[in-house]
């Protein structure tokens, strides 16, 4: 059976976790201010094919672990340690970091990702072939870069040019200063304690 | 598939004797360790091999603990050495492995005999780690630094008597043997009270289920069937069960033992089916009040000790209204809604 089929043969299973899972955030998260929106994904075929190719998945099937994703999108850089908080209290994570540049000079996609095991009631429920998935948290901000660059570059890098690719950085680079101005103004606005 | 592929091939096999060790200085405890690798032929396989293969059936479910957020254990790398490394490199995880677990051993527990075994079935590999009392049921002599493991003829039972196993199972590849089974047959309270040293301070694992989200499914399947039930005595029994439960915070439990402890028997598999079936009844999680306040959504008021409203939160306060009487200090309790049945106890 080829991956692509196996990977198919896969998805609606995945997509009910998913339901589960999303479901659950929302629970989770009733009530925290500042939380824009939460949705879940099925990686597509196509994605999942792309991601196989030239980056050494000997056993994609198990080890791409963002077959099923969780979005959180929160207002302001503070809120994504709050809502991080929040949801690992529930989850069990066997990874969670921010993705950022660690060259201070480069810009491009951020957002937290904690990747965790499902929760073995809905385990259970569904039986996935799979053992984990992935919650990105990111800004209002951050998620609008990531959706814009998702449409406009994802694509080989090679099949960019120069200009395209440094406008995509600089979009980044004002995402994250409106981030930080954003996250400023808000700690200095919010009722302080006392 | 063919009939080798059905059955489980030990591939790699170690034993060590370890002494309760916690405080002591590593560098001597790791002088002390004896033991080895074994060839997996000279075992009694007839004792090991039913073990082994039963070895999934091991009750709690535990997932490694990442190390400064990475996808890092070093309990699991040493797992994963033992099932994919050379040779040399196996026996020094068993004996890391080992000597972990002598670390992690206090005095209250007595010496014991540390054996791990590797086998292979088709794709699948699998990992099994137990911790026997000394000279019982197995002899281990140590000489020239092998180890030999024998059964002891006249054992008085030959029956598994490991204090202490882990099981991890999976195919070989990046990101499998994160969660594994483990079970404590010396824990005080059975499966729940699986010790700590042998869970956290040995393995770096912990149980897969958050006391979060163990709370959390408790209430919702207590809610389910609350609101699915039309018999008003289970109904109550229910939502009394509910009820003791908010003051179960903080105490250690499974949703088997939810069942078992406080819920009518006829309504007992429905509650663990809701639950996420059985086998997920056997993990254990602290109940967190505040998750089970939420969630369970009750609401009761007492009146004078011996009259009790009770009802879910969301209809409660348009059901019930509570008014000032005119004795000071006592309020006047009325109710707007259909009698659905009407009892008395019977003397």
């Amino acid at each position: 059976m080829s991956l692509r089929s196996e990977y198919s043969e896969r998805t609606p299973v995945l997509k009910n976790v998913a339901d589960d899972i999303e479901n659950l955030v929302r629970e989770i998260l009733n009530g925290v201010p500042r939380v824009d929106r939460i949705s879940s994904r099925v990686k597509s075929v196509e994605r999942f094919l792309e991601k196989t190719e030239g980056k050494g998945y000997h056993q994609p099937l198990q080890d791409i672990q963002d077959q099923i994703g969780v979005r959180i999108v929160v207002f302001y850089r503070s809120d994504i340690q709050t809502v991080s908080e929040r949801v690992i209290r529930e989850f069990r994570e066997v990874e969670n970091r921010p993705m950022e540049q660690p060259d201070p000079e480069v810009f491009s996609y951020e957002a937290r990702h904690v990747v965790c095991l499902i929760p073995p009631d809905i385990h259970s429920r569904h039986k996935p072939p799979i053992d984990f998935f992935e919650l990105q948290i990111s800004t209002l901000f951050q998620h609008a870069w990531a959706e814009a660059n998702h449409d406009l570059g994802y694509k080989p890098h090679g099949a960019l040019t120069y200009e395209f690719r440094k406008k995509i950085a600089w979009a980044a680079a004002q995402t994250w200063g409106a981030d930080v101005i954003f996250d400023e103004l808000w700690n200095q606005s919010k009722p302080q304690p006392g | 598939m063919t009939k080798q592929d059905n059955q489980w091939k030990l591939f790699f096999g170690a034993g060590f004797v370890v002494e309760p060790s916690k405080g002591l200085d590593g560098g001597e405890v790791k002088k002390r360790l004896q033991g080895s690798a074994v060839e997996v032929d000279t075992l009694p396989k007839e004792f090991f091999l039913p073990l082994f293969e039963s070895a999934d059936e091991l009750p709690i479910e535990i997932v490694f603990v990442p190390e400064r957020g990475k996808q890092k254990n070093e309990v699991r790398d040493w797992v994963r050495s033992i099932l994919f490394d050379e040779k040399p490199k196996k026996e020094d995880a068993a004996r890391k492995l080992a000597l972990r677990l002598a670390l992690a051993t206090d005095q209250r527990s007595p010496e014991g005999l540390f054996v791990t075994l590797a086998g292979r079935k088709g794709v699948a590999y699998r990992i099994a780690l137990w911790k026997f009392p000394a000279d019982q049921t197995l002899q281990a002599d140590v000489a020239k630094g092998m180890i030999t493991i024998r059964l002891i003829e006249d054992a008085f039972s030959r029956e598994s008597t490991y204090f202490k196993a882990a099981m991890l199972e999976g195919p070989k590849a990046e990101t499998t043997f994160w969660t594994g089974r483990i079970e404590d047959r010396q824990a005080k309270h059975g499966v729940k009270g699986a010790a700590e040293f042998w869970t956290g301070d040995f393995l770096a694992a912990r149980p897969v289920l958050t006391d979060a989200h163990g709370t959390r499914v408790v209430a919702k399947a207590l809610r389910k069937i609350i609101d699915k039930t039309g018999a008003l005595e289970t109904r109550e029994g229910l939502i009394a069960a509910a009820q003791v439960l908010r003051t179960q915070g903080g105490n250690r439990i499974s949703i088997g033992d939810v069942a078992a402890r406080y819920l009518p028997a006829d309504e007992r598999d429905e509650f663990i089916a809701a639950a996420g079936g059985p086998e997920v009844s056997d993990h254990p999680f602290r109940l967190e009040p505040e998750v089970l306040e939420s969630e369970l959504r009750l609401k009761s008021i007492t009146l004078d000790g011996k009259f009790v409203i009770r009802g879910p939160l969301e209809d409660f306060d348009s059901v019930v209204s509570v008014t000032p009487a005119e004795e000071e200090g006592t309020v006047q309790v009325s109710l707007k809604g259909k009698i659905t049945s009407e009892s008395v106890s019977q003397r």
